[in-house]
């Protein structure tokens, strides 16, 4: 191996894309026009977002798209700054050779604060001459109307398993690996319609081992859901805080996750993971788990949220089924 | 107005320089070793403690050799970019003399290069920096000095750097050659003063020269006859401030809303380091899992109060989360904690000790995700885990991601969980170095493939 999948198999034009046939249909029908309103994709993690921007600015402009291409991540410059600066000293200037506008691509757009969204708007009406903007994100209601209202909505679904499944086949066989039937169902079964993550799930276990099976593929599945999750919880149900803070700090300072993607992960191992608690202190929890939520949201801080979460489950307020 | 006296007195020669000796003599040694060519450790590293005359050295060299100075501070960029051009500039080549007699680099008219900072360099500015300096180190024709205040920090960014220089160590000069300085100077500025008041003086610079330089030229002005000890004192030194520890112990044992909102008062401190100290001090501060949620519960507002308040520029917020997290946690106190011992926030050790291996990560996911067309935080939260696995086990991968990301050793460790000085790492790095010659012969062993931003 001598690339990540991710990128190596990562489709290079819009008939190769997996899944959202709909969606592709009529991205296809831009392309053969020319011509092309502002984009906005909506859809969870994995499911092409971007695949679909990077091949449609392929097929636009052809050789030199990287040219008129530009990528943006929001999520990793979310101030108003960067529509200020970098998206506007894009947009404003000439698109590249023979061709009537360049693209901008906002990946994570959602996670641009509300003025930096209302900066953006106007930078997309002014320059609409000679840029097209596609927005990508999560929830299209994350993004504010104005903008919405400016762009034509993709909704990009999560990939059914069978999707899943065929595409790990053809990479299978380009790289010449032996995989179990069961192991790409459990690959999909975890990935939830996550193409991404199944693509590294599926390599990191091409990596772990020869031959590919059952067991394997439980290793590197297990490998996006940190262990400090799990002992937090159970550290918390037991009453033990001190216990559950320090697997927090863990979380936070080791493995630098933020307050949200702590969140998420609790969601699903309150949901499923092997806690000694009843079914209705587990729902219990997740209210809880929203209202944090939204407070980070709010603009709480990670760390003392979080700990008022772990003191809350620690106290006797969720009661232990023995 | 006065000049400033530490550039006033800044040392010109080397003899001038107070205290480090031996490394003084080792500086001058390599320094003479240019003149019959380039020696093969073009580069010397001065690391130590601020103040302590690293620059001021460099400088007395190059004055003492007749070189010429370039100087690349931490305000310039220092990307491999600005670090090739320099090299280019003067390293390799030679150079005109202040008059503009042209000098070849082998004659002596040398360039000295100065790197302040050192240990500050490439961060996700200075992309591929440590590399163009480990060449720059290899092929110059002049000497190179890199200065550092931390070097472990150094040396977990680039041990190639560290391995082909000299590092020579600055210590801390002793009281007794700081007030002799002091003295002298004073000396020479007709200021008059006990030895006493320049053993104080250098007591408490705690060794940086520099400081105590200033404190002196501050003292110049007080038309005083003989300056004593005393006078110091008089100036007094530090703002004087209730310790946090005595505000949390205050609060903790706080009965009622007055008492709280008293221990609050006397602070001196903002309310965000309020909130850190009481946080850091929960456990032992509330007994019992019942007080603790409650407690908890009161910072978890003050915080959304604080939060809202910063965000949205609502300073007069900031009294209601005052309000919750002082009067919020005495009320909430049903029990006491008895014979508690308050400290230094856990939180703030952790953050401090872990500040190198957190701004290794960040720099690896923010190159991974420019790779893979996402965000870093996907990557520290999901993507990471897979990457490291594979590049652990895959020794193929691992050398072409590393040419393609241009990974630092600090960033393969992180990734393989070795010390930056490992041999794994050092096998990695031996990897992509094979490979880039690969690359230059044309066989195209790096053309990995991406989509805008990747390489």
């Amino acid at each position: 191996m001598n690339d990540i999948w991710v990128e190596k198999y990562r489709p290079k034009n819009l008939d190769e894309v997996v899944g959202q046939a709909e969606a592709v249909k009529r991205l296809k029908a831009y392309a053969q026009g020319g011509s092309l309103p502002h984009l906005m994709f909506a859809g969870p993690a994995g499911t092409g977002k971007t695949t679909c921007a990077i091949a449609l600015a392929r097929q636009l402009f052809g050789e030199n798209w990287r040219n008129n291409f530009h990528e943006l991540n929001a999520s990793d410059e979310r101030g108003i700054d960067i529509v200020r600066g970098k998206i506007k000293d894009f947009a404003r200037t000439a698109p590249f050779g023979k061709v009537p506008f360049k693209v901008i691509f906002l990946d994570e757009a959602d996670a641009l604060t509300s003025d930096a969204q209302a900066a953006l708007r106007r930078t997309m009406e002014r320059y609409t001459a000679t840029c097209r903007f596609v927005l990508s994100c999560n929830y299209s209601s994350k993004i504010i109307e104005p903008i919405q209202s400016r762009c034509a909505v993709f909704r990009f679904r999560p990939l059914e398993d069978a999707e899943v499944i065929s595409y790990l086949k053809k990479i299978a066989e380009a790289e010449k690996l032996k995989v179990s039937e069961s192991a790409y169902d459990i690959i999909a079964y975890h990935a939830m319609g996550d193409l991404r993550r199944a693509t590294n799930s599926l390599q990191a276990a091409a990596a772990m081992a020869k031959s590919i099976d059952d067991d394997v593929v439980h290793k590197t599945s297990a490998l996006a859901r940190p262990e400090e999750i799990a002992a937090m919880v159970k550290e918390a149900v037991a009453g033990n805080f001190s216990g559950a803070r320090g697997k927090l700090d863990k979380l936070l300072i080791d493995l630098g996750l933020s307050g949200e993607d702590i969140l998420k992960q609790l969601h699903r191992e309150v949901l499923e993971g092997d806690i000694n608690i009843s079914e209705e202190d587990r729902i219990r929890i997740i209210e809880r788990l929203g209202e944090v939520e939204y407070r980070l949201i709010q603009g709480g801080s990670d760390r003392i949220q979080l700990e008022s979460l772990l003191a809350w489950i620690a106290s006797a307020r969720v009661k232990r089924t023995a | 107005m006065d000049a400033d006296w530490t550039e006033k007195y800044r040392p010109r020669a080397l003899k001038d320089i107070v205290g480090n000796a031996s490394a003084l003599e080792r500086l001058r040694r390599w320094g003479e070793s240019w003149s019959n060519g380039a020696p093969e450790k073009r580069g010397v590293i001065l690391a130590g403690p601020p103040g302590v005359g690293k620059t001021s050295a460099a400088h007395a060299l190059a004055f003492e050799f007749g070189w010429e100075v370039i100087e690349l501070n931490a305000s310039d960029q220092r990307n491999a970019g600005a670090i090739k051009s320099i090299a280019h500039r003067g390293a390799i080549f030679e150079g005109f003399s202040h008059t503009g007699e042209f000098r070849r680099a082998r004659d002596g008219g040398r360039k000295l290069i100065i790197l302040d900072e050192a240990d500050n360099i490439f961060g996700r500015e200075d992309a591929g920096g440590a590399r163009a300096i480990v060449q720059m180190l290899r092929e110059t024709m002049q000497p190179v000095i890199l200065i550092a205040n931390d070097y472990q920090k150094l040396k977990q960014k680039s041990g190639e750097i560290v391995s082909s220089c000299i590092t020579l160590y600055f210590d801390l000069p002793s009281e007794f050659q700081v007030s002799r300085l002091l003295s002298d100077i004073a000396g020479k500025e007709g200021m008059k003063a006990t030895e006493g008041f320049f053993g104080m003086l250098a007591s408490q610079c705690g060794g940086d020269v520099r400081s105590a330089v200033n404190d002196l030229q501050s003292f110049s002005k007080g038309g005083k006859n003989v300056l004593e000890e005393k006078d110091i004192a008089s100036i007094g030194y530090r703002d004087v401030q209730i310790e946090p520890e005595i505000f949390v112990r205050n609060l903790f044992a706080a009965r009622n809303m007055g008492e709280a909102r008293r221990a609050y008062r006397e602070f001196d401190g903002t309310p965000d380091e309020a909130m850190l100290w009481l946080d850091g001090n929960m456990t032992a501060g509330m007994s019992g899992a019942e007080d603790l949620s409650k407690g908890y519960a009161m910072l978890s507002s003050a915080d959304l109060f604080l939060g809202r308040a910063n965000r949205a520029k609502i300073y007069s917020l900031w009294p209601y989360a005052i309000d919750m997290m002082t009067c919020g946690i005495a009320v909430s106190r049903k029990s006491r904690a008895v014979g508690a011992e308050f400290k230094l926030p856990f939180w703030l050790i952790m953050m401090s000790r872990s500040k190198a291996s957190r701004g290794v990560r960040n720099g690896l996911c923010m190159k991974l995700a420019r790779y893979t067309h996402t965000s870093s935080s996907a990557i520290a939260s999901q993507d990471l885990a897979y990457y490291s696995r594979m590049l652990e086990d895959d020794q193929e991968l691992r050398g072409h991601m590393a040419a393609a990301l241009y990974l630092t050793e600090a960033e393969v460790g992180y990734l393989l969980r070795e010390r930056t000085d490992s041999e794994r790492v050092a096998q990695v790095m031996a990897e992509v170095r094979a490979l880039e010659e690969k690359g230059r012969k044309g066989t195209g062993a790096l053309q990995v493939q991406g989509g805008p931003g990747a390489g």
